[in-house]
């Protein structure tokens, strides 16, 4: 086999040295400091995106939570105010309704009052026509002369 | 025709001769000029413009870079980081020289044992050097498992230098024992396809549909070979650097 030919042994462990040194020094100058680099930047940036959007998020988390608590808040005034015109518009819905209440129960008793009065005087009309046409039956009919006096206490007696 | 080994004949193309050495540049060394060169130049354009977001250069050069980042901190721990270049050489090496080996006509340094024990020697001696920088003479316990009874102390620390000493050899026979059977059986099965193909069309078919076959897995037998010879340098130095 021609690998173990001596004849050459020399010649290829100097290539081997020569060439594999000057490739060594050019890989390790050259080629896995930047491509380390470049991996490393972008596990850096991939990093470092990652967070940001993390805080991103977490700041969106933030206003969401604090949006929904204002919009808690202002339901829950609204709420309230809501629950206080409701007592408000009640209250004067009553008081208006018992002010009105009030006038209407003066008006009945006055009305009542002159309807009482009305009918006072025309009873005592009554009375006064009763004892008058009395007095004048007395007159046609049995010749008798009667005081209307008389004829008004005599009906006034007929009709208790 | 000639015979199946002659694609590891070494041909010289440039004599040259110092202190008595032969150091001619061969057909070998410019093969590995070929691999190192379009390894370099792939890796250079891949990683001069490398930008966060990586064109198709980019994308193949990063995921072999994070192949072999992945296997050394796996294998050896964070102490590899600082040796990560050269694992990563060493397997663009080995790969590309496989892999251009391939190329018809081509010639495929790493079916050398010279070139393969020359590696695995320079990765045995460095690493071992690692480990007693790091741990004096403590090194040497990596010879005795710690536990063991000190009685099989005679047996088992010649086992265990006896299987340390002999890493470079069974690292640097793997890679050149692949690469040369897998370029003699293309080579034998190209001599059916000519000898059978030149009188009879069609059962030389046959041969060629094997060797097209036998051809995809030697791509990746290159790749696999590639990965083995660097996963078992990390996981020597991984002994050396934690001692078991």
């Amino acid at each position: 086999m021609p690998q173990f030919d001596p004849t050459w042994f020399a010649s290829q462990i100097f290539w081997l040295l020569v060439i594999f040194a000057i490739f060594y020094y050019v890989v390790a100058g050259a080629v896995t400091p930047k491509l380390g680099a470049a991996i490393e930047a972008r596990e850096k940036q991939i990093e470092g995106d990652l967070a940001k959007a993390g805080s991103l998020k977490e700041e969106t988390d933030k206003m969401v939570a604090a949006y929904e608590k204002a919009l808690a808040e202002s339901r829950a005034k609204a709420q309230a105010v809501r629950g206080e015109t409701e007592a408000a518009a009640a209250k004067h819905a009553a008081e208006l309704s018992a002010r009105q209440g009030a006038d209407l129960a003066d008006k009945i008793k006055s009305a009542e009052t002159r309807i009482a009065d009305a009918r006072k005087a025309a009873l005592a009309n009554v009375e006064a026509i009763a004892g008058e046409i009395a007095a004048d039956a007395a007159r046609k009919i049995a010749g008798l002369n009667v005081s209307e006096a008389d004829a008004k206490a005599a009906a006034a007696a007929a009709r208790a | 025709m000639s015979s199946p080994l002659d694609q590891f004949q070494i041909k010289p193309i440039v004599p040259i001769e110092i202190a008595g050495l032969n150091l001619a540049f061969t057909n070998s060394a410019l093969w590995m000029t070929v691999a190192a060169a379009g390894a370099t130049f792939f890796l250079v354009s891949a990683a001069s413009g490398a930008k966060i977001v990586p064109g198709r250069l980019q994308s193949a050069a990063e995921m072999l870079y994070e192949f072999i980042a992945g296997m050394v901190r796996e294998n050896v721990g964070d102490e590899g980081k600082k040796y990560f270049p050269f694992f990563f050489t060493l397997f663009m090496f080995v790969l590309f020289g496989n892999l251009v080996g391939l190329i018809p006509g081509a010639f495929t340094f790493t079916s050398h044992i010279v070139v393969t024990f020359t590696m695995a020697l320079i990765i045995f001696l460095t690493i071992t050097l690692i480990g007693f920088a790091r741990h004096g003479t403590h090194f040497l316990s990596l010879f005795f498992p710690s536990g063991a009874p000190l009685a099989t102390a005679p047996i088992l620390i010649p086992i265990e230098v006896i299987s340390y000493m002999s890493r470079p050899i069974s690292l640097s026979v793997r890679l050149f024992a692949n690469m040369t059977v897998g370029h003699i059986i293309l080579k034998i099965f190209a001599g059916f396809v000519i000898s059978l193909g030149a009188f009879f069309v069609i059962p030389g078919v046959v041969p060629f549909s094997v060797l097209v076959g036998i051809m995809a897995l030697e791509f990746f037998v290159a790749a696999l070979q590639a990965y083995i010879f660097t996963i078992l340098a990390c996981i020597y130095l991984h002994d050396a650097i934690h001692l078991h």
